[in-house]
């Protein structure tokens, strides 16, 4: 006899099955369209639409889970419950094929092979699912918890598996200063659509147990095999006593439960963080496909709704769909540097108050028009963000805070201008002085002095250069950093590389000004840099700023300006494998090394400068336990270089003290901005002031013997 | 309550001094082409200072420049915190006097706006540091006037000053029109919206010459005798002996010795 199972077995009306599926899609489909009505209302961000890039985003992310499985154990818990769903939901599908279509393909051996799998693939998804629940019930990470005041730091057998467990005393610290959290975190519908989940494969496992026994345990036990759990459910069953018949007679209300469950879990998506499973698809796809962290363009100046957002009925189609996402997973908050100094931002209680506004959207347009500030967010927490893209990096479902508060800052900056009075004096210096340094006593050109640097305004006619040296405004004008750019210089005569610099022609960038919310500064400097560039006809950038060089390479390509940028680690990264930079002074010294997150995190940029360091004889590397896409901002970042720290704790001392703790006696940077941090936070934390905080340029003329 | 405010442009306070130098005839100081130039510091706080007096009171504010050369581009800009027109005397011979003669200057084109309620000015221009034009500029109108002033505020029809003295502030109350000098500390010229920035782009500054009726020729009272840069030296000599008590002794002679001590 051919293995095979018929199909409704012991089932009458089975006929019911398809009202049920229409009510199920019916129920889909509306928890999914009132949604979209809201979302329809939103602006689109006017980006281009690369759909090779949108498709591969969604295969990468969304089916392939890229982000999820950055957490060791939650991810991979995620995957089984994931994979075990969608083998089951296949499989489901190809059931109905056979009986809609009457299509008898589930016979003989690969009936039996569909057997063990979809068993197996039940198995994945329970594993999953306890898994998941002993997280939320035993482990209680507190990115999942809601925040209070004195929480103790967790206790479990998980802890080993959270990659940051060094820092676990910084978490009540972090705590204290994150707010309430009233949406966020375990709430009773998250342990629902866990129990949900749990009861559909439950119930389906004795259902299987029930078939078996009345079908396949006593006749077939040679088929009963390929069900290796449901046999075990037969076998307790039957164990306890149970018989034929009362296997049969229990299978069909049995059936109709599982049946009815599975129901009610797809039809109310809509209405559970189970959305996701539908919407972290759709926000894949919407994702811009362009650099990291931009902001969204804004055409028209004039148009006071257009700059940023003030209301929900600012936010962008994207945005919308980014909230309704969210599902709180906390990854955003681990990470974030704001709130794990204790600043009043918390980018998931910021995601959970926007879900919150959208669903009151859904039941009131008029909802839409209310102010964002202290609804959404409060305007200190607008002004805490580092711009340090930790939450968008790290999202699982790829909703991006940031911009969001980079939208919420350009409606406080230009459409009412308000501003910190620490962020007014910088804006307004980058404004009338195109720097953001108020009251430095260096010229752009002050730093030239007594090295052979010259001027594109000084070649001769017909003459160029290899590459022009963007100084940037921190390398040029505040002393600590001066040292920088002369070793970089003198590093990269010394290797022979034809260079020129603009000198006074130089102007800020605009990093600032964007990350502070000023798109209209940041154009008018973007378009003059552009100018000055196309007037010299440069073609190749190399900059020891990674805003600087984050912003020529990424952002001014819309202006006109396209040029092949280098950071002056990639660049003496490339001078040292060809050659030409030969350092042979014995450094003998642990370093650790601080990704700079413009650098790192904005463009993936993390083995150069490596690179660089392991060159030096001598030297030995040691990583801080967040490094790379991990690592932790200094705390300078939008803007916050120029900006008073008024709350919490300093986020430049808690990354000294991680880099303290390395044992490390050099600090190496990338970045003119985290050097600055580090040199004050090495003082505050480290106390004797025997651990220094270097550039790798500066680290790497050391090691040439070049002498400043 | 309608306001005129005087405005002047500068080059940049903060700039170093190695990037300026005295012209060849000796009689100017010419700022290098990269340092910016920007409305005087305390002409910002007479700004915000009108600016809130109009918030409270309505009325409108009327920047007045003069420059010999043509900076109506930076005057429009000025417009963009808020300010409702813009006036700039561009005339090189009006302009290119001492602070009596920018007074006087000054004086006859408000006389012709005609009608306003106060005229305020920067306690003094950040790049001469004088003082001179808001009170001489009183004088010619022969308006009520006060200097330093850090706060003004009317009060039912007066205006009521605290003015900046040496351990504090006095209180004056004065009948407008008067003409007040505006120093900084509790005035900081406001961030400009992109909506005023916008509306400021479609103002046209006026623009008047000596040529227009009312602007006649001024006579400065100041003479420059000479204009240069100190140049810096520096030597150093040791001071060689066997002890310190001997290195002392020998010091204090050569420092005697130079009309130091």
């Amino acid at each position: 006899m051919t293995p095979t199972r018929e199909i409704l077995w012991n089932i009458e009306a089975g006929w019911l099955v398809y009202p049920l599926t229409l009510a199920m899609l019916a129920g889909l489909g509306y928890g999914l369209w009132r949604r979209a009505r809201v979302w329809r209302r939103g602006a689109g961000t006017g980006g281009r639409t690369d759909w090779q890039v949108r498709v591969r985003t969604l295969l990468a992310y969304a089916l392939g889970q890229r982000r999820v499985v950055q957490s060791p154990f939650a991810g991979t818990m995620h995957l089984l419950l994931y994979a075990g769903f969608v083998g089951l939901f296949l499989g489901t599908l190809m059931v109905a094929a056979q009986e809609d279509l009457r299509v008898p393909f589930l016979a003989g051996g690969f009936y039996l092979f569909y057997s063990l799998v979809l068993d197996l693939f039940g198995g994945l998804a329970i594993v999953g699912l306890l898994g998941l629940a002993a997280r939320r019930s035993l482990q209680r990470p507190p990115n999942l918890e809601p925040p209070s005041e004195g929480l103790s730091p967790p206790r479990s057998p998980f802890d080993r598996l959270r990659p940051f467990d060094r820092l676990r005393p910084f978490d009540r610290l972090r705590m204290s200063g994150a707010g309430s959290n009233p949406s966020g975190g375990r709430t009773p519908g998250d342990a629902l659509g866990l129990a949900l989940l749990g009861l559909v494969l439950l119930s389906g496992y004795v259902v299987e147990g029930l078939r078996i026994g009345a079908t396949e345990l006593a006749q077939h036990p040679e088929w009963a095999v390929w069900s290796p759990l449901g046999l075990l459910v037969a076998r307790a069953l039957a164990g306890l006593g149970l018989g034929a018949e009362t296997f049969q007679a229990w299978h069909r209300p049995l059936w109709w439960l599982h049946a009815l469950l599975a129901t009610a879990l797809l039809g109310s998506f809509g209405w559970s963080r189970l959305v996701h499973v539908f919407l972290a698809p759709a926000n894949a796809f919407l994702r811009s496909s362009g650099p990291r962290g931009v902001p969204r363009p804004i055409a028209d100046f004039k148009n006071p709704r257009a700059l940023g957002a003030g209301a929900f009925a600012d936010l962008t189609l994207q945005q919308r769909v980014g909230a309704d996402t969210c599902v709180q997973a906390g990854r955003c908050q681990v990470h974030c540097p704001a709130a794990f100094s204790g600043k009043p931002l918390d980018p998931r209680q910021l995601m959970a108050n926007l879900q919150h506004l959208s669903a009151q959207a859904r039941a009131n347009p008029d909802a839409e028009q209310a102010s964002l500030v202290e609804r959404a967010l409060s305007e200190a927490g607008i002004w805490a963000c580092t711009t340090c893209a930790a939450c968008i990096t790290h999202c699982p479902v790829l909703v991006e805070p940031m911009e969001v508060i980079l939208d919420l800052r350009r409606r406080l900056v230009m459409g009412q201008g308000k501003l910190p009075d620490s962020a007014q004096v910088a804006m307004l210096n980058l404004q009338k002085r195109g720097h953001p340094w108020v009251g430095t006593r260096f010229s752009r050109t002050a730093w030239m002095k007594g090295l052979p640097v010259r001027q594109l305004s000084d070649l001769a006619e017909g003459e160029s250069v290899d590459v022009l040296l963007w100084v940037g405004c921190t390398g040029a004008l505040v002393e600590r950093n001066l040292k920088t750019t002369r070793a970089l210089a003198q590093l990269l005569a010394e290797a022979g590389v034809r260079f020129a610099v603009l000198g006074d022609e130089e102007t800020c960038c605009g990093d600032p000004a964007r990350r502070m919310g000023n798109e209209f500064l940041f154009q008018q400097l973007a378009k003059k840099n552009v100018k000055t560039l196309s007037e010299y006809g440069i073609k190749r950038i190399a900059t020891a700023c990674p805003h600087c060089f984050n912003v020529l390479k990424n952002e001014y390509p819309p202006f006109g300006g396209s040029y092949q940028v280098l950071h002056h680690t990639e660049l003496l990264a490339a001078l040292v494998r060809e050659g030409r930079l030969r350092p042979a002074r014995e450094v003998q010294q642990r370093v650790t090394y601080h990704d700079s997150c413009y650098l790192g995190r904005y463009n993936d940029v993390y083995q150069a400068p490596r690179e660089v360091l392991a060159a030096l004889p001598g030297s030995r590397q040691v990583e801080m336990p967040r490094s790379r896409e991990q690592s932790f901002c200094c705390g300078a970042g939008g803007g916050h270089a120029f900006m008073e720290e008024k709350s919490g704790r300093r986020i430049n001392h808690l990354r000294a003290e991680e880099a303290l703790g390395t044992g490390a006696e050099i600090v190496a940077a990338a970045c003119p901005f985290c050097l600055q941090m580090f040199d004050e936070g090495l003082k505050a934390q480290g106390g004797d002031g025997q651990v220094q905080a270097l550039d790798v340029a500066e680290l790497l003329a050391a090691g040439l013997g070049l002498k400043g | 309550m309608d306001i005129i405010v005087c405005v002047k442009r500068v080059p940049d306070p903060e700039a170093p001094a190695s990037l300026f130098r005295v012209d060849a005839a000796g009689q100017k100081l010419v700022p290098a082409r990269s340092v910016p130039r920007l409305t005087s510091t305390y002409d910002e706080s007479a700004l915000e200072a009108a600016l809130q007096l109009r918030d409270q009171h309505g009325g409108t504010i009327t920047l007045l420049s003069l420059a010999g050369e043509d900076v109506s581009e930076w005057l429009q800009e000025a417009l963009a915190t808020g300010a409702d027109e813009a006036i700039l005397v561009r005339d090189a011979d009006l302009a290119g006097g001492d602070s009596f003669a920018t007074a006087e200057a000054l004086a006859s084109a408000i006389r012709r706006i005609g009608a306003c309620d106060l005229v305020l000015c920067g306690r003094q221009a950040s790049d001469t540091d004088a003082g001179i034009v808001g009170p001489a500029l009183a004088e010619h109108l022969g308006l009520p006037s006060a200097s330093v002033v850090r706060k003004v505020e009317l009060q039912n029809g007066t205006l009521r000053l605290e003015r900046a003295i040496e351990d504090g502030y006095e209180v004056l109350e004065i009948q407008p029109p008067a003409v007040l000098t505006i120093t900084s500390e509790l005035y900081q010229l406001r961030y400009a919206t992109m909506a005023n920035i916008m509306a400021a782009s479609m103002k046209e500054v006026v623009v008047w010459t000596k040529a227009d009726p009312g602007l006649q020729e001024v006579s400065s009272r100041i003479r420059q005798r000479r204009l240069y840069q100190p140049q810096e030296r520096s030597e150093c000599e040791l001071v060689k002996a066997d002890t310190p008590h001997e290195a002392a002794v020998a010091l204090a002679q050569m420092l005697r010795a130079r009309g130091v001590i």
